[in-house]
């Protein structure tokens, strides 16, 4: 069956002012099913942002594409015209953004903000667009639903904001929303809040949703999928129950060991030093020969800094990029 | 002991106006009280809106209380003058989220650590050199990074260069007003170990800060602090030992943070709206 | 509404020490207007005495000047010494016409530097981008002088349009529309010299403006959502570039009533300019007061309107 979205061998570098580059995707690829949570988990420089703004082919303007196709549903949108893309953004793909505050035009009204994307895809006249737009914050906000309509960005908190980031993105009925890091400015029981809301907007709408963030504990329980980036790259991929729990990437099992969990502080309270990722983040301004994480992996090999190893199956279910299991 | 510094009763208000133009004003901090130890790690956690953020600035004296009292090592700081200020200023160090801005970007790392001192002290420019490559070296930065400026360093580079800052003045309390929250957990992690070492037990009192962490990432909070002030709504809820508070949360707004923090859905746990 | 309050009143302070500042300067001023008189033997000395202090001269200057506030209470603004009449009625005529120059100058120029300067900033560094701001840059360096003077020798040697005055001759006795079509015709050179005057400088701000507005985040989430280009750059864009742009507006009312009188003086429009002029040389000292004062009327009244618009286009003032 043919996917909702794939990505195939991407590979995007951004041009630096002082003639460099950075390498900030290098041939990635990516299925998304209709219906489901994807959540693409790295670190700032792991090329999770330009991977979800390029399900929109939004790049910015220093950003070369080195080759790779975006396609939704069979077309690909690397290749579409301006006005084709404004056609698709907002109502089959859309994005929301880690900063709520600036994602909002300061001085419209929250409620005409998101009456202007149904303008931008529908006929409907503005009657009927007021109406729908009431019923969608009615069913977020409930009984605030009408204060917030007349409200301007400045006079709410962040989470409704957010809220109303998440009603701009869905009000024209997309199957895929990209969602990058949106609770990163929020804490965390208004995290817990917007990740309940999402998951009802994928219940109710069959919305399929690519989650970003860097936040590991929030895909738990949350996500169907999980994604793992490295300088660039895709390092390991499965159930997300499996790569949360069993991780197999030397990188997965360094990044889930260097945040603390609850439960084990509880039980046995200890102050001595937290795991660390031994090294420096990686440097993207070249490209890599082997493994981007070899010179900071405690596992590794002769092979790990001559090419990157492909894909291969290791125990949890998941794919993994690592020599460990193959290559 | 003397307390380092103690809180009584603090209220802040702010007045603002609504759109119909009736004058309302809010309350973020309300009866606000609490004692610092010398070299204690204290964590005050709390929801966005909570009032935290109002109380680091009310303790760093950039905002003025509108009642109640800041007593540091004895001294009300509401009655001293301005020069006693200047005097206590530098003990009490505040790092914030976005260190970004309290650097002067054309500033080289050098040129941000030996600022206080040249006020301060009488040392000469190589051994303000010596000493800020130690204290580079303290937070874990290499020392090479002294000629850069500020703006090429990386988040976690530029958050390591603000609590060295911090600690150039030998700081008796250092105020972390979410300080962490910005930056990827790798690297939360280090300067996390970086604060525990900073109040590792078997340093000497005198040369020990004590830490206050200041945060709505109850996980990290309880990591690295030894007790906890939760906050709501401008008050203070709960508070005592991290570890009793931990197993044992009395207030809602407690057990809706830990809930939170360990991924529980909290939607039977509503909290009022803010 | 407070904040309408204190702009008001702002405005109106600076209007009074305007009327302290003008007074003293112009007066101060080396000469007076009988000066002249006094070459002349036909006039004696105790007649000039005489004038002097029917005119209150002779007075010391804080005594003068209550005496003028006096008079601009009862609406005549002091007494014209060349044209033996009250100041008011005089300026107020040619007040109106410099007004009705400056504002469609200023409409005008809005109206071409907008879109010049969004387009601009929408195509930053392509070949539409270079043609205006290049086309800015040498406006910008022309004198304000030599462009006025190049029109005019336009217009005389084309005869395309009128090269001067504000009316043509038994124009009183047409129908109104055809009275408005040669109002027309004999403002299109002052206000083609003011517009090109202001245009370089509009157009600059605005495309700063908007540029930056357009790396905004809300910007690119907009775009995020599929809403179309031209409504992201009108309907997005320029409102929220708004806040310096309005206060810029005020700005060019000022910018734009200067510059009209020296416009007018070289395209004998009569207005301000050419009467101002006049009583600068004459030495008709309360002339020169009150077309100052009335000038910087309308500037203030200018920036009060800007703030105005401000308050009405910013809801983060309104609500304070």
């Amino acid at each position: 069956m043919e996917p909702l979205l794939e990505v195939r061998d991407l590979s995007v570098r951004y041009q630096m002012r002082d003639g460099g580059e950075v390498f900030a995707l290098s041939e990635t690829s990516l299925r998304i099913e209709s219906g489901e949570i994807v959540g693409v988990l790295g670190e700032s420089g792991s090329g999770k942002s330009t991977l979800g703004a390029s399900l929109l082919a939004m790049f910015p303007r220093n950003a070369a594409i080195h080759g790779g196709a975006v396609l939704l549903q069979g077309k690909n949108l690397l290749e579409l015209k301006r006005n084709e893309l404004a056609h698709v953004r907002g109502s089959r793909v859309s994005l929301i953004f880690q900063e709520p505050g600036v994602a909002l035009h300061p001085t419209m009204r929250v409620g005409l903000q998101i009456e202007e994307v149904l303008k931008a895809h529908t006929s409907e006249d503005k009657a009927a667009r007021r109406r729908e737009v009431r019923s969608l914050l009615d069913s977020i906000f409930g009984t605030e639903a009408e204060r917030v309509y007349a409200s301007y960005p400045h006079q709410l908190s962040g989470g409704q904001r957010q809220r109303i980031a998440i009603a701009q993105a869905i009000v024209c009925k997309p199957s895929l929303l990209i969602a990058d890091e949106p609770t990163a400015s929020l804490d965390s029981v208004t995290q817990r809040e917007i990740l309940e809301l999402l998951k009802r907007l994928q219940k109710e709408r069959n919305l399929a949703i690519l989650f970003i963030t860097h936040a590991l504990e929030l895909l738990n329980g949350f996500a169907d999928r999980v994604m793992v980036m490295y300088a660039g790259e895709i390092v390991e991929e499965g159930e997300a129950a499996k790569v949360l729990r069993f991780p197999q990437h030397p990188y997965t099992q360094a990044l889930l060991t260097c945040r603390p969990r609850l439960e084990q502080i509880k039980n046995s309270p200890n102050k001595a030093h937290i795991p660390v990722i031994p090294g420096d983040a990686p440097d993207l301004s070249a490209k890599f020969l082997g493994c981007a994480f070899a010179p900071r992996c405690p596992e590794k090999m002769q092979i790990c800094s001559e090419r990157m190893p492909e894909f291969s199956n290791a125990g949890n279910g998941a794919k993994v990029r690592c020599f460990k299991f193959g290559g | 002991m003397e307390a380092l510094l103690s809180v009584e009763s603090l209220v802040k208000e702010y007045s603002s106006r609504h759109l119909s133009g009736a004058r309302m004003s809010v309350r973020a901090l309300d009866q606000v009280s609490f004692v610092v130890q010398p070299g204690t790690r204290i964590a005050i956690v709390g929801a966005s809106g909570s009032g935290k953020s109002t109380l680091a600035a009310c303790l760093a004296c950039l905002e003025k209380p509108s009642s109640g009292s800041i007593c540091f090592q004895g001294r009300n700081l509401e009655f001293l003058s301005e020069s006693e200020l200047q005097n206590i200023r530098p003990q009490v160090q505040l790092v914030f989220q976005d260190p970004a801005m309290a650097f002067n970007p054309i500033f080289t790392v050098l040129e941000i650590l030996e600022e206080p001192w040249i006020l301060q002290t009488k040392l000469n420019s190589e051994e303000r050199k010596e000493r800020a490559a130690e204290l580079l070296g303290r937070v874990g930065l290499p020392r090479r990074i002294l000629d850069r400026k500020s703006a090429d360093l990386s988040g976690g580079q530029r958050q390591r260069l603000a609590i060295a800052r911090a600690l150039a003045l030998e700081p008796k309390i250092l105020i972390l007003d979410e300080a962490l929250s910005a930056l990827d957990y790798s690297v939360q992690a280090q300067i996390a170990n970086l604060l525990l070492d900073l109040a590792d037990p078997s340093i000497p009192l005198a040369a020990r800060p004590a830490v206050l962490f200041i945060t709505h990432d109850l996980v990290m909070a309880a990591r690295i602090t030894d007790e906890i002030i939760v906050m709501q709504s401008g008050r203070i809820v709960e508070s005592g030992p991290m570890r009793e508070v931990m197993r044992n949360p009395a207030h809602m707004a407690t057990r809706a943070l830990i809930a939170g923090a360990s991924g529980v859905s909290s939607s039977h746990e509503k909290r009022p709206a803010v | 509404m407070r904040y309408l309050a204190r702009r008001f009143l702002h405005a109106a302070m600076l209007l009074a020490a305007t009327t302290v500042v003008t007074f003293l300067f112009t007066t101060l001023a080396p000469g007076n207007y009988f000066d002249e008189m006094r070459l002349n033997p036909q006039i004696s000395p105790e007649t000039l005495t005489a004038l002097k202090a029917r005119y209150d001269l002779d007075k010391p200057l804080p005594v003068r000047y209550l005496v003028w506030v006096k008079s601009l209470a009862h609406g005549e603004m002091g007494y014209s010494f060349a044209y033996n009449s009250p100041v008011l009625p005089l300026v107020a005529v040619r007040a109106r016409n410099t007004l009705l120059l400056t504002i469609t100058a200023t409409l005008l120029a809005w109206l071409i530097a907008l879109p010049l300067g969004v387009w601009s900033a929408e195509y930053a560094g392509r070949w539409l981008d270079h043609v205006i701001t290049g086309t800015s840059a040498i406006l910008l360096v022309i004198p304000d002088i030599a462009l006025a003077l190049g029109f005019l020798l336009i217009a005389v040697q084309t005869r395309w349009f009128p090269a001067g005055g504000m009316a043509s001759v038994g124009a009183e006795s047409l129908p109104f529309a055809n009275r408005l079509w040669d109002l027309a015709q004999h403002m299109f050179l002052p206000a083609t010299i003011l517009v090109l005057i202001a245009q370089p400088i509009l157009v600059r701000h605005i495309r700063a403006a908007v540029a930056d507005v357009l790396g905004e985040g809300f910007i690119r989430a907009a775009e995020a959502h599929g809403i179309p280009r031209s409504r992201l750059l009108w309907r997005y864009a320029l409102p929220a570039a708004a806040n310096p742009l309005i206060s810029l507006f005020g700005f060019s009312i000022g910018a734009l009533l200067s510059g009209s009188l020296l416009v007018e003086v070289v395209t004998s429009w009569p207005g301000l300019g050419p009467f101002l002029l006049e009583a600068i040389l004459a030495r008709d000292l309360y002339v020169v007061i009150g077309g100052v004062l009335l000038s910087t009327v309308f500037l203030v009244a200018g920036n009060f309107i800007a703030d105005v618009a401000l308050f009405w286009a910013d809801p983060r003032i309104r609500t304070e």
